[in-house]
């Protein structure tokens, strides 16, 4: 599937959809934070509900994150990944 | 870092010394369910010094696998609960503690490096929650992975493959249900396989999960674990329920505000109505053993002889207790005092030994045990909606309204507590990450109104509008505003000077919607019973006793005669400490338009604002017993005049008194769980101070203004 390539933007100006991250610009703590529950370099993540906080999907889980955090997530538009994450994330309903 | 040589040293005997295995997972895996299943009731709460965390330890028997139960070999571990942690980076005090004792750093008794650890992970969401597992894989410790709620696993349609699994991670990996007590027997084999006497001792060298890679360390463990899930899990589509649309629902703006805002009401209503019951129970329960011990105690004063080796060594007895529940050590500075105190409450007056025992000792102890009911009911019912994962979107909806004041959205579950009590409300404080976050919210949490506060409002809205009752209820909500805004006004200002920075930006797991385990919230709510009983009990029993000696002594001289009990208790509560403080810092109290008969019950409630009310009863001539009788009491209250002859509780008066009480720090129990949550005296004192301090100047301000407008 081809990509349309477009200037990065952070996480805090992203419509839903999937995203692969491509920088965490937080320091300290805050970088912890995000990069422990998988927010971090290379990770695909799915934006599920805008707002402050927001609400991303990461792998199975879900995660309320903060606008001020979120903006210093840089992210690029990924595909959404295959029929098997769906089930994945369908699972994690459960 | 672990030398495998070091275990076999303390594997057998002294029990002090039994191998020592960790259970360590993500937060939301059920690891706290998977103690509870394997430990049972002999879990007890470890207090390790200089550690802000109870960790919770079970010693329990782990066995080899044998048909014969006569000649199956067992062995003893001591099971060690740790807080939650998502890595080894930690980000909290609580992860900081599970994560030095994983690498066997802790400070003091548990020194060295565990025996065994097991790992907890979710089999509904592997790939996350195998990452903290291939982290402690990497320390070559010896571990266990167990893979937890299998059983939502499989109803959702997901397939594990065990043995490939078991390969890939290079560990045993044993599937369990804790809530279905599935796969803990072999649990415990594994466990006894790993630590068993006659285990061979050989170095562990696994090959590094993410050896081979560069860059973000964060993100080549979670690339592992996807792996490692994606080669192992199998999912079959179809199955599996969908809660999508209430996720929706409840992070959203209004709707979830007001589910929030719901819930939360339901639960206190269920405080009220059911810690009712308990409450008058342990009250006349513990009238009951006031009785009891009365009619227990001689009538007649007996020779000395007889009697000062009894009342010693039952007052040594009583510290005996004490010392055991504060796990205090008989050292020679408190043997001494021990026995300096008993010996000198053997030479007190049958009578007043008699007081001592029933006012100071068992009313003390009442006062203590009077708060269990909302401790333990909003325990069971915060640990049940945690459980099942609404918590989260709980603090998640109100991280935007917290944040304007400089707390994270987590600060609502104590804030709401402190509105029942503010125990409760500061104990659970602690699952608020930022230590800085966690104290100002703990300094701000007694102001907001708690139950112990009402009997104080319900006496003045009697006084000043009891003809009125929209009036009064005016004067209710009000007092509740007043806490509250207080409260949130104080957390404003002690973030911007006292704990600079703004709140940790929230960063939050809404875990999956899970039913919640009765078992799981009645162990939290014993256990957190147990740490308030045991941590503040002996402080608060120690300073009421030292209370009734001020209010008992210097006794009346004995040639005075009086007409009635009542008259005597006034008047020898007047010649008393207290009584005499009264009239000490009268001016001190004068701008605030307290009398010094007030000014004796804000002494007298210095520990517990609810004795209030008794007091004014004494001081006015009712007796103790006046205060139950309400309408007596307010009666007499109002007929109260100064000497120019104005009423002594005009409105002015009435609402200054209901001020200071809305914002004054006057709970002991309270002050000595601040100091053992945030290990400070500091803190408390300060606590106490600002709010004592802001009390006295809000107080001043509404007599003054009043009292300037007439209605004084």
């Amino acid at each position: 599937m081809a990509i349309v390539q477009s200037p990065p933007f952070t996480l805090a100006d992203a419509a839903p959809g999937f995203y692969r991250c491509d920088q965490v610009c937080a320091s300290g703590q805050n970088a912890v934070r995000l990069k422990r529950l998988g927010i971090c370099e290379g990770r695909t993540v799915e934006l599920v509900g805008q707002g402050d906080p927001m609400v991303v999907r990461i792998g199975g889980s879900r995660v309320g994150l903060s606008r001020q955090l979120a903006k210093l997530v840089t992210v690029e538009a990924a595909p959404s990944p295959a029929v098997h994450s769906d089930v994945a994330s369908a699972l994690a309903e459960y | 870092m672990n030398s495998p040589v070091a275990n076999s040293m303390h594997r057998q005997g002294d029990p002090a010394k039994l191998p020592v295995v960790l259970l360590v997972g993500n937060p939301n895996v059920g690891k706290t369910s998977l103690f509870n299943a394997l430990a049972g009731m002999r879990a007890k709460t470890a207090n390790y010094p200089g550690i802000t965390v109870d960790l919770r330890a079970a010693s329990l028997r782990v066995a080899a696998v044998d048909d014969d139960s006569r000649c199956q070999a067992t062995t003893q571990i001591e099971l060690i609960d740790l807080p939650g942690l998502y890595s080894l980076h930690t980000a909290s005090p609580e992860e900081e503690v599970a994560a030095a004792s994983i690498r066997g750093e802790m400070e003091g008794e548990s020194v060295r490096a565990p025996d065994a650890v097991i790992v907890v992970v979710d089999a509904t969401n592997l790939a996350r929650t195998l990452a903290l597992a291939g982290e402690i894989l990497d320390l070559n410790l010896p571990t266990i992975v167990a893979v937890n709620l299998i059983d939502a696993a499989e109803m959702a349609g997901t397939e594990i493959r065990f043995e490939e699994l078991r390969e890939k991670l290079g560990c045993p990996v044993i599937a369990v249900s804790a809530r279905k007590g599935r796969g803990l027997g072999e649990l415990r084999e594994a466990v006894y396989e790993l630590i068993k006497p006659s285990a061979p001792i050989l170095p562990i060298a696994r090959e590094s999960c993410v050896a081979n890679c560069t860059g973000c360390p964060f993100a080549a463990r979670f690339q592992w674990a996807d792996e490692v899930a994606g080669s192992t899990v199998r999912e079959l589509p179809g199955k599996g329920v969908r809660l999508e649309w209430l996720d929706r629902l409840l992070t959203s703006r209004g709707i979830g505000l007001a589910a929030l805002l719901s819930v939360m009401l339901a639960v206190f209503f269920l405080i009220f109505s059911l810690a009712d019951i308990p409450m008058s129970a342990i009250e006349d329960g513990f009238g009951w053993v006031g009785d009891t011990v009365g009619r227990l105690l001689p009538s007649e004063p007996l020779p000395t002889v007889i009697w000062l080796p009894i009342a010693s060594s039952i007052s040594l007895a009583v510290f005996a207790v004490a010392y055991w529940l504060n796990e205090t050590k008989w050292t020679r500075v408190s043997t001494s005092i021990a026995a300096v105190v008993s010996l000198a409450i053997g030479c007190l007056p049958l009578d007043d030994f008699r007081s001592l025992a029933i006012d100071g000792v068992v009313g003390g102890i009442a006062g203590v045990v009077v708060f269990l009911p909302q401790i333990c009911i909003l325990f069971f019912f915060i640990t049940l909606l945690e459980d099942s994962g609404y918590m989260a979107r709980g603090a998640f909806v109100m991280e935007r309204v917290m944040r304007r004041v400089g707390l994270p959205g987590k600060a609502f579950v104590p804030m709401l507590s402190a509105h029942a009590c503010a125990i409760p409300g500061i104990m659970a404080s602690r699952t608020i990450e930022t230590w800085r976050d966690r104290l100002t919210t703990i300094l701000v949490l007694p102001l907001l109104t708690c139950s112990a506060r009402l009997p104080v409002y319900v006496m003045v809205a009697a006084l000043l509008f009891g003809d009125s009752p929209w009036k009064a209820s005016l004067m209710f909500a009000g007092a509740y505003l007043l806490g509250l805004v207080a409260a949130l006004g104080t957390a404003f200002c002690l973030k911007k000077t006292l704990f600079p920075g703004e709140a940790a930006p929230l960063v939050l797991e809404l875990p999956n919607y899970r039913l919640p385990s009765l078992r799981n919230a009645w162990y939290t709510t014993v256990d957190r019973a147990t740490a308030f009983l045991k941590g503040a009990g002996t402080t608060i029993l120690l300073i009421s006793v030292v209370l009734w000696t001020l209010a008992s002594y210097p006794k009346l001289p004995a040639d005075r005669t009086f007409d009635s009990e009542m008259e005597q208790a006034q008047a020898s509560l007047e010649y008393s400490f207290a009584g005499r403080g009264g009239r000490l810092i009268e001016p001190v109290f004068r701008p605030l338009g307290f009398d010094w008969k007030i000014d004796v019950g804000i002494i007298t409630s210095f520990a517990a604002r609810e004795v209030l009310v008794s007091t004014l009863s004494i001081v006015y001539g009712l007796g103790e017993d006046g205060a139950e009788e309400e309408s007596g009491l307010v009666e007499t209250l109002r007929r109260q005049t100064r000497p120019d002859g104005r009423p002594v509780f005009s409105t002015a008066t009435g609402l200054s008194l209901l001020v200071f009480f809305v914002l004054a720090m006057q709970c002991l129990p309270t002050q000595v769980v601040t100091k053992r949550e945030t290990r400070s005296w500091r803190l408390a004192v300060f606590q106490f101070a600002y709010m004592t301090l802001l009390a006295y100047v809000a107080a001043m301000i509404v007599y003054q203004t009043l009292a300037a407008a007439g209605y004084a």
